[in-house]
């Protein structure tokens, strides 16, 4: 018998979100895109934001993917569901400032798991901000960093004197960019309700 | 530029595992006992994690694509060669290019008799769960009981699915959409036997819109059972109607 290794749709949607595979992506779109759209239009949403929720939604997942220790314990798209509808929750809140109402439906359902996921998505996007932020020579030191170049590589490319030079380059670019990070009040109020 | 080591470059330290032992160790109990520094070390940790991951990008820009096609006048549904069918088709045929992509895509070339378990396991899924968006399928039947059957099927409770679809298929041997879920069910459960008959239950019907695609699970039933010879002698014919498994069905021919 040879079925010991069956991978499940919803295994393939998670490894398909991991390794970017187009032909996964394009049919987690097709197969779930038209309810989540649904979901959002007849909760005061638009198309567009229905479109950004599910991207961003797709995003998270990703990021849960990654970790070793994740299962999925619920179907792909119940899980999917959930994190949109705390997505769209969390839009909702913003726009009730500006005179919004939720409906009474929308009752928040607190899970911590969605919550951290949602968390994690959203430092990274603001990492990310704020690398982009740094100078053209910091972005590039620490891009080799991250490629685990060593300082006499860095040190030619960038042109510096030695590759101690380089070292202490990397170091302050990345006290720059932890304190760029930890100033901005998105990080707070993450660590805050982390 | 002093020579003492920043936290930064303490914490990079060991992150990176280069410390000495000694070191590593009395910078870890530091860590429990300084909380400060604990959360320092996660926020660097995790500012590495991401800066270092060069799919992420790649992954959001190829989202707002697919989404900017799904958003476009020209999207799939308008621009079918027909509107006859439900929706959830153009998921299946979304699911048809998947499975291709995973046989055709794979990794690893031509499989030896010993790793052919291996290659069935990157080409065999059970076939995604489609969604029913209509009160009737394309047939009229109203869809209730197979909306039930199929929540089952795709939270992997094969067991279950086989007996809510075969109350189905019993009713309305007919009824292509259950027989063809009943065939999935039965394949992952290695119930080869009753698998082939329900995919043969859907290839019996003249006209139906799993018909490609139970000849593919039949195909590969026949794999999964040793019959090498049947399962070459479906895959020519899928081969031969030049559809949508026709191309997988010809890599597959190939590797057997």
């Amino acid at each position: 018998m040879v079925s010991k290794m069956i991978l499940s749709p919803d295994q393939a949607y998670l490894n398909g979100l991991v390794q970017n595979d187009g032909t996964i992506l394009r049919q987690l779109y097709a197969a779930f895109f038209p309810r989540i759209s649904t979901f959002i239009q007849q909760n005061q949403g638009t198309q567009d934001d229905a479109q950004d929720i599910f991207q961003e939604a797709l995003m998270v997942i990703y990021h849960k993917a990654k970790e070793e220790e994740f299962e999925l314990t619920s179907a792909f798209y119940t899980f999917l569901y959930s994190i949109c509808k705390n997505l769209w929750l969390k839009e909702l809140r913003k726009k009730s400032r500006e005179g919004v109402t939720i409906r009474e439906e929308m009752v928040y359902t607190e899970d911590a798991e969605i919550e951290e996921a949602i968390h994690r998505r959203a430092r990274a996007r603001l990492y990310r901000q704020k690398f982009q932020a740094l100078g053209e020579d910091c972005q590039q030191v620490l891009s080799m960093g991250f490629s685990k170049k060593p300082m006499v590589e860095i040190a030619e490319v960038m042109g510096y004197a030695s590759p101690e030079y380089a070292r202490k380059k990397k170091f302050t670019c990345k006290d720059k960019l932890i304190q760029m990070i930890k100033s901005d009040p998105i990080y707070q109020e993450l660590a805050d309700n982390g | 530029m002093d020579n003492q080591p920043s936290q930064t470059e303490q914490i990079a330290a060991y992150l990176d595992g280069t410390l000495s032992p000694e070191d590593h160790a009395a910078f870890e109990a530091r860590i429990q006992q300084d909380t400060a520094l604990a959360q320092e070390v996660a926020l660097h940790r995790e500012v590495h994690e991401t800066l270092s991951d060069t799919v992420e990008p790649q992954l959001e820009a190829q989202l707002q694509a697919i989404g900017d096609e799904y958003a476009a006048p020209a999207a799939p549904v308008t621009t079918a060669p027909s509107q006859k069918f439900p929706r959830w088709i153009w998921a299946a045929a979304a699911a048809v290019a998947l499975i291709a992509a995973f046989f055709i895509f794979s990794p690893g070339g031509s499989p030896s008799g010993n790793d052919s378990e291996a290659v069935f396991a990157e080409v065999f899924q059970p076939y995604p769960a489609l969604q029913t968006v209509r009160a009737e399928d394309d047939s009229g039947r109203v869809v209730s009981s197979i909306e039930t059957a199929m929540r089952t099927y795709e939270a992997a409770d094969y067991a279950t699915a086989i007996s809510q679809l075969q109350q189905i298929t019993e009713e309305d041997p007919a009824y292509t959409r259950a027989q063809f879920y009943l065939g999935n069910s039965y394949l992952v459960l290695e119930k080869n036997d009753e698998a082939l008959a329900a995919f043969d239950a859907v290839l019996n019907q003249s006209s139906n819109v799993f018909h490609e695609q139970a000849a593919w699970y039949k195909a590969l039933t026949y794999w999964q059972d040793g019959s090498t010879r049947r399962c070459k002698g479906v895959l020519k014919d899928i081969q031969a109607g030049g559809g949508s498994y026709a191309q997988a069905a010809g890599s597959l021919l190939e590797k057997l």
